[in-house]
């Protein structure tokens, strides 16, 4: 997978050679830093990069559809119905004309066939599911008069309401206060168990990584540098990377002090450096890192990673 | 349970537009202009067309409150259904100029790329046109000058601005996360654009609406009193175009409907400045 923007200063390679699965009832989370790539790719999943940006190539295989060549009506077939996605910004992802209530019924009555009373009825239950109390009364609200977490359970009972297999969380929790981030992942855990639905988590906090993922991706610089299961990634980290990203999370055992931020800046993705795309900020930089990039090899069963520390071919 | 309920857009857009004196002022001459023109058969002393023999030219009395023509017609009569010409012509320019630059401007701002690209340009194109130029060119390919034709020829000069605003409306509204939410769950491109970005996109397109009823109305005054109107209407801009050549000795002729003119113009202007006043704070 290749997403690039052609903007004045040039290609933006965001996505650049992504190869990444989802397993059917798995969390995976895509973690990185902040302009990485990773919200572009998630982006490019249901096709919503829009120009400059351009799905440059590749394929997302989704139950054996192509979702890049499919035409559009096929595509809105899946988007909503099979495959949703929720945002990192509650406020400005529901439409401030229309009630709640009728944005979650608009998606209930495009995918589903049901009209009318029987639909109301689903509003009023899948908002309960949510959380939204007492939501018989609360669905003829309009967006501004719920809080910040309330709001992104609306969008969740949206993105539920027609039970997807998928559902993308693009940093669903960034912008909530921590005692309501703990509920809004409690509750997507919870109705992923629930609806047995595969999920894909995006966000850049080690912690919630933590509390939610079965496997864990990490990006780098457009490219996903190392693959593997939660626990493998926090007790044996393989890609200096990962372990710097590690290093770099305040944990309450660990001094401040001692907490590693990583040296030098994100590259820029116009001009990415040649060779492995970490090797200026990297610990364990070799001659080879600067020539050649390293392939996502399969060092142990199930974790991959991108690194000529372990033999990465290239 | 009592719940306090937050204002809506609409009561805050209300209170913000009562609060101006003018805005109200725009709003009553708004009012009373379109009871004038709905009543105009119960309300005007005479037949307006209907020519007093023996009484051409008969300043202001007491049986001619606004005095009479050349032809010996009610000044006042002809007036009040003038207001009927100068509103249907405002109201069906004002809809057809709605309709295409709204869609012209929706499907620019929507889609982008070259479509956007052809479609400003035509916009460029009628925009660098003096549009009483333009008018007069399309009033006088018809051999007969309907009212409609002249709606016609106004829509056809004034869409660009409607289109120009819809369009950066759609721009800045397609980016907002809520347009994203939509195409995910899937709905398509004409419900996103007439259904979510529409009802968005609409209090700077009813404030550029409003002032163009004015501009609309001005027009059909402006071609009326060049002589290229439609000659069996009771037009405001016709009586003026025979006023003014009377005006040192039956100035009652002119003044009258000209000062119509103004007033509703006046009033159009100073109700789109309240709207958008109001509907400015209240979009925050």
């Amino acid at each position: 997978m290749k997403v690039y923007f052609y903007s004045d200063e040039g290609i933006v390679k965001a996505v650049d050679g992504v190869n990444l699965d989802v397993m059917k009832g798995e969390t995976l989370c895509l973690v990185g830093e902040s302009g990485c790539g990773k919200s572009t790719l998630a982006y490019s999943i249901l096709r919503l990069v829009r120009p400059p940006g351009r799905i440059v190539e590749g394929e997302i295989l989704f139950d054996g559809l192509d979702l890049v060549r499919i035409p559009e009506e096929e595509l809105n077939k899946i988007r909503g119905r099979r495959i949703s996605m929720i945002f990192q910004d509650p406020t400005s992802a529901l439409n401030p004309v229309f009630t709640i209530g009728y944005q979650v019924f608009e998606a209930i009555e495009l995918h589903q066939r049901v009209k009318g009373e029987e639909a109301w009825k689903r509003v009023v239950d899948v908002l309960r599911r949510v959380g939204i109390p007492s939501p018989e009364m609360r669905f003829r609200d309009y967006p501004h008069q719920f809080s910040g977490g309330q709001r992104q359970r609306i969008m969740l009972a949206i993105a539920l309401s027609c039970h997807p297999d998928l559902l993308i969380a693009d940093e669903p929790t960034t912008n909530l206060d921590v005692t309501i981030q703990a509920q809004v992942l409690h509750l997507i855990r919870q109705l992923k168990e629930e609806l047995g639905m595969s999920v894909l988590l995006i966000t850049h906090d080690m912690g919630i990584v933590a509390m939610m993922a079965d496997r864990v991706a990490v990006m780098y610089a457009g490219k996903i540098v190392e693959v593997a299961h939660v626990t493998e990634v926090f007790e044996k980290p393989l890609h200096p990377y990962t372990q710097a990203l590690l290093k770099s999370i305040p944990l309450p055992h660990v001094d401040v002090e001692k907490l590693k931020p990583i040296p030098g800046e994100v590259p820029s993705l116009v001009n990415p450096p040649p060779g492995c795309r970490f090797h200026p900020r990297c610990p364990h930089a070799m001659e080879v890192c600067k020539r050649d990039e390293p392939l996502l090899v399969e060092v142990e069963p199930g974790h991959q990673v991108a690194c000529w520390l372990y033999g990465g071919k290239a | 349970m009592e719940r306090v309920r937050p204002a809506t857009l609409r009561a805050i857009a209300w209170k913000r537009f009562k609060r101006n004196r003018l805005s109200l002022a725009g709003l009553a001459i708004f009012v009373g202009l379109l009871v004038t023109a709905i009543l105009a058969p119960y309300v005007a002393p005479y037949n307006p067309n209907k020519m007093h023999w023996g009484h051409e030219y008969t300043p202001p009395c007491s049986r001619y409150p606004l005095g009479t023509d050349e032809l010996g017609r009610d000044v006042l009569s002809r007036v009040i259904w003038g207001a009927r010409t100068s509103l249907y012509v405002g109201f069906m320019s004002v809809a057809l100029i709605m309709a295409i630059g709204v869609t012209i401007g929706a499907v620019s701002g929507y889609f982008g790329g070259w479509i956007d690209e052809l479609l400003m340009r035509i916009t460029d194109i009628v925009l660098t046109i003096p549009t009483i130029m333009l008018l007069i060119l399309i009033a006088s390919i018809f051999q007969v000058r309907s009212l409609n034709v002249i709606i016609l020829a106004i829509s056809a000069v004034s869409w660009p601005t409607i289109a120009r605003i819809t369009r950066s409306q759609f721009l800045l509204i397609r980016e907002l996360a809520y347009i994203d939410a939509a195409r995910v769950a899937g709905l398509s491109h004409s419900r996103i654009i007439f259904r979510h970005i529409l009802p968005n996109a609409l209090p700077p397109i009813i404030v550029a609406a409003t002032f163009d009823m004015a501009a609309a109305i001005l027009m059909e005054a402006s071609l009326s009193f060049l002589g290229l109107g439609d000659p069996r209407a009771v037009s405001w801009g016709q009586m003026l175009s025979v006023g003014h050549t009377v005006l040192m000795h039956a100035w009652w002729v002119g003044t009258f409907p000209g000062l119509a003119i103004f007033v509703t113009v006046l009033g159009f202007n100073l109700l789109g400045d309240g709207l958008r006043e109001a509907l400015d704070v209240a979009m925050r």
